[in-house]
């Protein structure tokens, strides 16, 4: 009798979803960096559903389309008879994942707007498919990445791997040069504080001007830009315009031919980030 | 001045039935004219005609000699002046500012009045009696006092000819006696479309009568205003009473 | 108040322009910097001041007299004195126009042509359609004015859906008015519109005066009303319609600077017309200082769009003028 009564306080606690894991077999992502996520995770060919700018990795691109990047459809989703569905915490998300749980599906939203948020996130993700081992690896490769490529541009290939493994590298590297990584030139927006972006330039030994603001994206003042003279000026805009800049005599980035051209498409929080981060370094050091 | 109108018809676009029909009659001798008729029988559209605002599909209208249409609208305006029934004026001009628009055919570019034009404007506020209102604000005054604004408008516009379209419409019996009276003090030959028989009466010198667009006759009121040309314009019978030179009717309830 | 003389309209003008340029010479001044534009300039004071300022600066003077402007012209042409510079047509018309040139990948130097071909295009398409025996009422202008905003701007929603996220970002940037750097041939290409404008326009100041006190007597009194009226929408029109594609729709100034002129001057366009110019130049050119300053040295250092800043201080005076009086 004992004993049943503990079974069915275990069945109680494990069906009341709490901590609800499963092996999921139809998934759907409404980001692109999130499907990344799930390709990288070994899920791949369980993915039912993703945006139309869902492009890595490539096979994402044969699988349906739920919308775009900031409009799913819900019909859509619901058709395609997923068990699950990751999203990131946006201003659409509330009421659509009410209406997703309401229809019986499980919903997990996730944040990735800083890196650290970004590890968590895996972690999670991880856990709530089976794959925990899997999404443990896959950060400690990450972190580890991450920090080679910091410590190979600091101080020219010396790694330590003690260092290495515990994932704060950073703390000790020393902000080489004056930077700002900007999102789009006109109105002028640049990356502030709290994103992974801003996480990737201090791995990338730059000190963002921009850092001192509350906000992730804000609308900087070229006046600040000029007066704060930034060595190094990365811009991100989707199309690259020299000239923009050429402008701006005062500027050591112009002067050195300081100023880098990105690809947007490179720098989405998810498994990339390394090699986003390896871009920089690259960039930056011609 | 003698205004010679020839044949004159009017087609409004987009209309099938002509609003004037084969319009013919002199203005000469005698300065206050009234043009009287039932509603919609073509008073106001013939008076647009004389203005220069409606060209006639039909006929002729000559000053002397010259057609009047084939005037430049600034020429015309040198000779006559209008004063329609009822205007918006959408922003807050002062008595002075309106009346000085009546200076508008003899400026130049930009607009800007000589000392002549402002003296002229002068004269034609103190001969309506608003001279000491020239400040005010259109708004402001009552609608005895606005109409002699627009009066005065005309006046300064400096022409032989002034037309008016019921000057006496939307104002109170006592308003209506003193805008005539001011009316026909002035100066000018006066052309006006009336909708009150009486006050034709008392204050034309010839009158004639409109029925759907056809000119039905022209003589002074005491010829024009009988029982008969009542019964065959208006439809109705009436009384009339000769007062002085005047024919007054009214209507019979019998 | 006196009619307007010769002397009243040339002092009040040259006054206006000399308190303009004071303002010009302050704004420039402003910024996240205190830089006085005539001393002796480090290299960075340098680029900041003629590199990132002056275009900038320009353009909000040259945006704010094309709505002053523009607004006053509208509002006399079409008897309302709630009709802004936007509402014939060139709000829908500009953001239609960049929206396409954004959806097709056209370089960036053709988007603001395109913007101005499609809002001008949608102003001559507003005339047209309004026109009744070659002839235009305010009140057919009014509503297909609006109608064809409304439908134009159903466009642009559609199109919305279709460009991609950061296309779309920059379609809101220009619906909110933006006032940024911009070259310097597209800035002198703006300022000859601008000036070929209002000299018609001011031209024309009589004729509004005539046509606001009634048509009817206007055309009486030998003003030819359907050729002037064209006039007026042409020029207004090319105002804004040069303006808007690199400034967006900043709203709120050709609303209600016009008010404002009229308060102060009273209604002679003569005067109104050139001097809600100036007095638009000056508002814009302090709104767009605000903007750029209010928040440089607070914790979010981020600049503040303009679109947001004209009315948010536009809106309390305005309400305070018609408490005192305003028509």
């Amino acid at each position: 009798m004992k004993r049943k009564i503990i079974i069915l306080f275990f069945l109680i606690f494990f069906l009341h979803g709490r901590a609800e894991t499963k092996d999921y077999q139809r998934l759907i992502s409404l980001k692109p960096n999130l499907t990344e996520i799930l390709f990288a995770l070994g899920v791949g060919d369980h993915v039912v559903g993703v945006t139309t700018y869902c492009k890595h990795p490539p096979e994402a691109l044969k699988i349906s389309k739920i919308g775009g990047y900031s409009n799913p459809s819900l019909e859509k989703i619901l058709l395609l008879k997923p068990d699950l569905v990751v999203m990131i915490p946006d201003s659409t998300s509330p009421q659509l994942e009410a209406s997703i749980r309401k229809a019986g599906i499980a919903t997990l939203v996730l944040k990735t707007n800083s890196l650290e948020d970004v590890y968590e996130s895996i972690e999670k993700l991880g856990e709530k498919i089976q794959k925990g081992e899997r999404a443990q690896k896959l950060v400690r490769e990450m972190k580890h990445n991450m920090c080679v490529s910091s410590r190979e541009s600091a101080s020219g290939g010396d790694v330590a791997i003690s260092r290495v493994n515990s994932g704060d590298c950073f703390a000790s590297l020393a902000m080489t040069k004056k930077g700002i990584l900007v999102i789009q030139r006109s109105p002028l927006i640049v990356v502030g504080s709290g994103t992974f972006l801003s996480d990737l330039l201090k791995f990338a030994g730059i000190e963002n001007i921009a850092g001192g603001s509350k906000l992730a994206y804000p609308r900087f003042s070229m006046e600040q830009l000029i007066a704060n003279s930034p060595d190094v000026i990365f811009d991100m805009d989707t199309a690259p315009d020299p000239d923009f800049w050429e402008k701006y005599t005062s500027l050591p980035a112009v002067k050195n031919n300081s100023v880098y051209f990105l690809d947007p498409d490179l720098f989405v929080p998810g498994p990339r980030l390394p090699k986003a981060l390896k871009n920089l370094h690259e960039a930056s050091l011609h | 001045m003698t205004l010679k109108i020839k044949d004159i018809s009017y087609l409004y676009p987009h209309s099938s039935q002509e609003a004037l029909k084969d319009i013919s009659f002199e203005i000469s001798s005698g300065n206050i004219f009234g043009i009287l008729g039932p509603n919609g029988a073509g008073k106001t559209t013939l008076l647009k005609i004389l203005t220069g605002l409606f060209k006639p599909s039909h006929g002729e209208v000559f000053l002397e000699e010259n057609n009047l249409h084939s005037l430049s609208s600034r020429e015309r305006a040198k000779y006559m002046a209008y004063v329609p029934q009822q205007e918006e004026i959408f922003l807050p001009f002062s008595t002075e500012q309106i009346v000085l628009m009546g200076r508008a055919p003899y400026l130049g570019l930009m607009g800007f009045e000589s000392e002549q034009d402002h003296e002229i404007a002068q004269q034609s506020m103190k001969e309506t009696d608003i001279w000491n209102l020239r400040h005010r604000s259109l708004h402001e005054l009552s609608g005895g006092e606005k109409q002699r604004v627009f009066i005065a408008r005309a006046l300064a516009q400096n022409t032989p000819f002034l037309l008016l379209d019921e000057p006496t419409a939307h104002l109170d019996l006592r308003y209506q006696m003193e805008i005539l009276k001011l009316i026909v003090s002035l100066n000018k030959k006066i052309i006006m479309t009336l909708h009150d028989i009486n006050l034709a009466s008392l204050f034309c010198q010839k009158i004639i009568f409109l029925k759907e667009g056809h000119l039905i006759g022209m003589g002074n009121p005491a010829e024009m205003i009988t029982q008969e040309n009542i019964q065959k314009i208006y439809e109705t019978k009436v009384h009339i009473y000769k007062k002085e030179n005047a024919s007054l009717c009214f209507p019979n309830f019998s | 108040m006196k009619p307007l003389s010769i002397k009243k309209w040339t002092f009040t003008l040259v006054a206006l322009k000399i308190l303009t340029l004071s303002v010009f010479l302050l704004s420039l001044s402003l910024g996240g910097k205190l830089i006085w534009p005539f001393g002796t300039l480090s290299p960075e004071d340098h680029n900041i001041l003629w590199i990132s300022r002056l275009p900038r600066v320009f353009l909000a003077l040259m945006t704010g007299y094309a709505l002053g402007t523009s607004g006053t012209a509208f509002q006399g042409l079409l008897q309302n004195s709630l009709a802004d510079p936007y509402i014939l047509g060139v709000s829908s018309g500009a953001a239609l126009g960049s929206i396409l040139g954004l959806a097709f990948h056209l370089p960036f130097e053709m988007i603001p042509v395109l913007s101005f071909a499609s809002a001008f295009g949608a102003m001559i398409l507003v005339y047209t359609l309004a026109s009744k025996n070659k002839q235009v009422t305010p009140h057919t202008l009014l509503l297909t004015g609006v109608i064809l905003n409304a439908f134009l701007f159903a466009f642009i929603l559609l199109l919305n859906g279709l460009v991609s996220f950061e296309q779309s970002q920059k379609i809101i940037f220009l619906l909110m008015g933006n006032i940024g750097t911009e070259s310097f041939d597209k800035l002198l290409l703006v300022t000859a519109f601008v000036f070929v404008g209002s000299l018609f326009l001011t031209r024309e100041g009589y004729a509004l005066n005539l046509l606001s006190s009634g048509a009817e007597s206007a055309a009486a009194s030998g003003i030819d009303v359907p050729r002037h009226r064209k006039r007026i929408f042409f020029f207004a029109s090319l105002m804004i319609g040069a303006v808007v594609p690199l400034a967006g729709l900043v709203g709120f100034i050709g609303l209600f600077v016009p008010h404002i002129t009229r308060f102060i001057f009273g209604p002679d366009h003569r005067l109104v017309i050139p001097a809600s110019g100036w007095i638009g130049a000056m508002v814009l050119m302090l709104c767009d200082t605000l903007a750029r300053s209010a928040l440089i040295w607070t914790s979010y250092q981020t600049e503040l769009p303009v679109g947001a800043i004209t009315p948010l201080l536009g809106a309390p005076f305005f309400l305070f003028l018609l408490k005192r009086g305003l028509k």
